[in-house]
């Protein structure tokens, strides 16, 4: 699965030879396309699974409590 | 003329989207954002038992802010707060071994245990298989039986907060942002800091993303009283301190790091694409200080008997855990616009895997669909499956006896010789977090985008964990599965988009600020209503206040030895409060759908927090082994409590409006969404009962809460006067009391020293009556907040506030006021603690 994964990784770099002129990222900056459209209500659904299972992070960004219940 | 206008546009659209990073472009610089959200657990399977407990329910408060400080300076801040309480499971053993028992109180319904760690002194049966025999009441057999449960155990409301802030910097093709937090509650600290960057390259279709963060984490846990007698803590060294009273302390700290590594592509014109590697290390203590195994003992010299049973003994031991842990963390989140429905297909999946033992696969997917004029529905589902960590068991065995008496040969001394820890694994765990399982969620949101960036969302999602979910089969045996739902509104304000509207409305803006930049001070409410259908605003209010000092009788203060003997409604008092605080967070949402009348929608979220100290004189307090005993003793932790608060509802209208003079009418219902029945958990087994009821979040009642308001300006100067009063309609809530109605009578007069700046004095006058009713089930009277006579009463306060309206810039047609109420007379009802003054904080942007 990892292996897989960084294959991935390599398809990413390589399609980023790929142009897309500025008249053509209409789509793209559509809010719905955001990476993360709603990041306070993903801070709490993120939350939630990190205290009931352990692969909890996964992200440099810290923070949280104990969740020791 | 038209061509050369087209050329200009898209030269200027061409310039935008260049400009702007694609893999980052979404984030609103400037908005502000509240979300309430709760969790709540489903009842556990208990097999031969059912539990009363609650299942755990988290109550999540939380506020985000993001300006602009500077043309490339952005920052944000947040501010989260949990509050939690119910039952949750303690360990696992053998159904046969009775881990849960039958409550001896609460008669008629069966409970789940109050911890019940080690049953008939730890003596249990098996057979030579070391199956777990369970023996037949009626018969007096003994019959195998390997189904496990959990052992529940129950908590008093506790709270989180965490507060953290993030200070970002802008170049045209990278940024750096750096942040620190930190967060608290009881028995757990932490504080971190992290830094990240981006490099955007490859005409910004590409960004590089890096960050990393460090956390320093404390606990400092008291193990549950009813658990400590049967946990083994001599194999726990320093970790576990005796305190007075019996009290044992669990302490450790921890420290973590953490670095992560991603690219972001722009893969074609409606698709993106994002990889992620991250990395955590973890040193130090990482054990959860609630959770414990059993471990069963059987002497292997011991052969079985006439009906083929060897004697166990189970010993219950704090978990252990591994010092160290790293972890590593592959993220793919791949995002696909769908062009007939102009619908975007979010994909993600993780995988984990730690030094643990535990490999883990997320995978989920989110459709959000644009249906029109603002609306989005988002349905989602998300699988996870996990192998169980390497030291993770429901239950241990060990083969040697727990304890037993050994002879000298040569003098004939008995001695007791207890078990040989060396003989146990070095680390252990019966968190079903860490056993093998699957988690099965789908959820859906909905979202209403309003003109000029106001935003509501609503979500729901739905929970199930299960050992048959796991991917490849092996999970955990179904007694471990629970489901829960988690549920989440929220409103967002999309600063930058109100300066635009400012700007495109300046003349509509300035309106709104001549009618609502009166001076009000922050303490009063419905005063002004919106004047034109259509019109909206949105407004957070926050409150604070504070009892301390030496508590008053009517007007004067008494001394322990009166409260002892008086208080308590001829009964003695134990314990009198010391400090009782209270933080209340509202949500205005303002509407009006003709020109004549204002709807609001007022929700509430509130935290309170009571310490106690014994009271001189007070008579020696009972066992702890009885009821009372044991709330006289829980009274030495602070009493917390959070969530929901009463939900208000009202209509407003201007009776009178000419001449620079308004009369306006507000007629408001309060819903009583908050909880009336919040309990304390069992301890030294025994029920507490129902909490006290100053400390319940919401009234439990539908209320009646009228208004009249008279504001005048004259030049400079506005004044105002406010009749107001809540009249609570039932005679009693579902937990058997009413709280006493209120009126209240207040005027006030502020000077506008310039347009944008005015500062208030007011004078308030409260009346109050005391409960009606009483709690109808257990509860425990210790002090005077115990005794309904002692509520309410007659209260002067003078208020003192500021009021701003932003006048131009980004932020203009925001306004800020703030209000200290300083007491003046407390003329209470019976015996209660002193007001130290309440702060009052809004703001609020009308549209």
């Amino acid at each position: 699965m990892r292996g897989l994964f960084y294959v991935f990784m390599c398809f990413l770099f390589l399609s980023g030879c790929s142009s897309i002129s500025p008249w053509e990222r209409g789509t793209l900056a559509k809010e719905h396309m955001s990476l993360d459209p709603s990041p306070m209500q993903n801070t709490l659904r993120s939350h939630q699974y990190g205290s009931r299972e352990a692969a909890s992070g996964g992200s440099s960004s810290s923070g949280g409590g104990c969740g020791c219940y | 003329m038209a061509v050369i206008n087209k050329s200009n546009t898209l030269a200027a659209l061409t310039a935008a989207a260049l400009a702007l990073p694609l893999t980052t472009l979404y984030a609103s610089d400037e908005e502000t954002t509240f979300q309430y959200g709760n969790y709540q657990d489903g009842a556990r399977n208990l097999f031969t038992t059912q539990s009363n407990l609650k299942p755990i329910e988290v109550d999540s408060l939380q506020s985000s802010t993001k300006l602009k400080l500077a043309d490339r300076v952005r920052l944000a801040f947040n501010y989260t707060q949990d509050t939690w309480s119910g039952a949750t499971p303690i360990t696992t053993a053998p159904l046969a071994f009775g881990g849960n028992r039958i409550s001896p109180f609460r008669a008629s319904t069966i409970s789940g245990a109050s911890p019940y760690l080690q049953p008939n002194s730890g003596l249990v049966y098996v057979d030579a298989q070391h199956n777990p025999l369970q023996q037949n009441l009626d018969t007096g057999a003994y019959t195998k039986n390997t189904q496990l449960v959990h052992t529940l155990s129950s908590a008093s409301p506790e709270t989180r907060k965490q507060g953290d802030f993030h200070v970002g910097y802008d170049w045209d093709e990278a940024s750096v942002e750096v942040g620190a937090g930190t967060s608290a509650e009881n028995d757990y600290h932490s504080s971190f800091g992290n830094l990240a960057g981006r490099l955007d390259f490859n005409q910004k279709l590409t960004s590089l993303n890096v960050g990393s963060s460090y956390t320093s984490s404390n606990t400092e846990a008291m193990l549950d009283h009813d658990a400590v007698p049967y946990i083994e803590k001599s194999t726990f060294g320093t970790r576990v301190q005796s305190l007075a009273n019996g009290v044992k302390l669990v302490t450790g700290s921890r420290e973590d790091w953490a670095g992560n590594v991603g690219i972001t592509q722009v893969v074609n014109k409606s698709a993106l694409i994002e990889g992620n590697v991250s990395y955590t290390a973890s040193t130090g203590y990482m054990a959860n200080p609630y959770k414990v195994m059993e471990v069963l003992f059987i002497d292997p010299t011991q052969t079985v008997d006439t009906e083929g049973k060897l004697k166990g003994s189970m010993r219950a031991f704090l978990e252990q855990r591994p010092n160290e842990r790293h972890q590593w963390t592959e993220n793919l989140r791949y995002v696909q616009h769908i062009a007939p429905l102009d619908a975007a297909l979010h994909i993600d999946y993780r995988f984990f895997h730690d030094d643990w033992g535990i490999a883990a696969h997320t995978f989920s997917a989110d459709w959000i669909q644009p249906l029109g004029d603002g609306w989005s529905i988002t349905p989602r589902v998300r699988y996870y499956t996990q192998d169980s960590a390497d030291f993770y068991a429901p239950y241990l065995v060990s083969n040697q006896a727990a304890s037993k008496n050994v002879i000298d040969p040569v003098t004939q001394k008995i001695t007791n010789v207890k078990y040989n820890p060396a003989l146990l694994p070095k680390n252990y765990s019966s968190d079903y977090r860490l056993s093998g399982y699957g988690a099965l969620s789908g959820g859906l949101s909905v979202t209403k985008k309003f003109a000029k960036g106001l935003e509501l969302q609503a979500g729901a999602e739905y929970y199930t964990h299960a050992g048959g979910l796991k991917l490849g089969g092996g999970g955990e045996n179904h007694y471990a599965d629970f489901d829960g739902y988690l549920i989440n509104a929220a409103l967002k304000v999309d600063l930058s988009t109100l300066s635009l509207a400012n700007s495109l409305h300046s003349e509509h803006a300035e309106h709104h600020n001549a009618n609502h930049g009166t001076g009000t001070p922050a303490g009063v409410m419905f005063d002004h209503v919106l004047h034109y259908a259509g019109d909206t605003m949105v407004g957070y209010r926050y409150m604070y206040g504070n009892q301390s000092g030496a508590t008053q009788y009517g007007t004067g203060v008494v001394n322990d030895s009166t409260l002892v003997n008086q208080a308590c409604g001829g009964k003695a008092c134990y314990v009198t409060p010391q400090d009782m605080s209270m933080n209340m967070h509202m949500i205005e949402l303002m509407y009006a759908p003709t020109d004549w009348l204002t709807l609001m929608l007022m929700p509430q979220f509130m935290d309170m927090h009571m310490t106690m100290r014994p009271l001189d004189g007070a008579p020696a307090a009972p066992s702890m082994t009885t009821p009372l005993g044991a709330a006289i003793m829980h009274s030495a932790h602070e009493h917390t409590t959070g969530g929901m608060g009463d939900t208000g509802m009202y209509a407003l209208f201007n009776a009178f409006d000419q001449h620079n003079q308004t009369i306006t009418v507000s007629l408001g219902m309060s819903a009583p969404t908050g909880d009336a029945d919040i309990k304390l958990r069992n301890t030294h087994q025994q029920d507490l009962g129902y909490i006290h009821y100053g400390m319940q979040l919401g009234s439990g009642t539908w209320d009646f809460k009228p208004a009249v308001t008279y504001t005048q300006q004259i030049d400079d100067w506005s004044l105002g006067a406010q009749l107001s009063g809540t009249a609570h309609l039932e005679s009693s809530n579902t937990s058997g009391f009413a709280l006493g109605d209120i009126f209240q009578a207040t005027s006030w007069g502020s000077y506008h020293w310039t347009h944008w700046l005015s500062t208030s004095v007011r004078g308030i006058y409260t009346l109050q009556g005391s409960l009606k009713g009483a709690y109808r089930g257990v509860y425990h009277q210790i002090g005077a907040m115990d005794y309904t006579s002692n509520y309410g009463g007659q209260f002067v306060d003078i208020g003192f506030g500021i009021h701003g309206a932003m006048p131009s810039g980004k932020l203009q047609g925001n306004h800020f006021s703030f209000e200290w109420l300083q007491p003046v007379l407390d003329d209470v009802n019976g015996y209660q603690l002193p007001r130290e003054g309440a702060l009052s904080a809004t703001w609020s942007y009308m549209f």
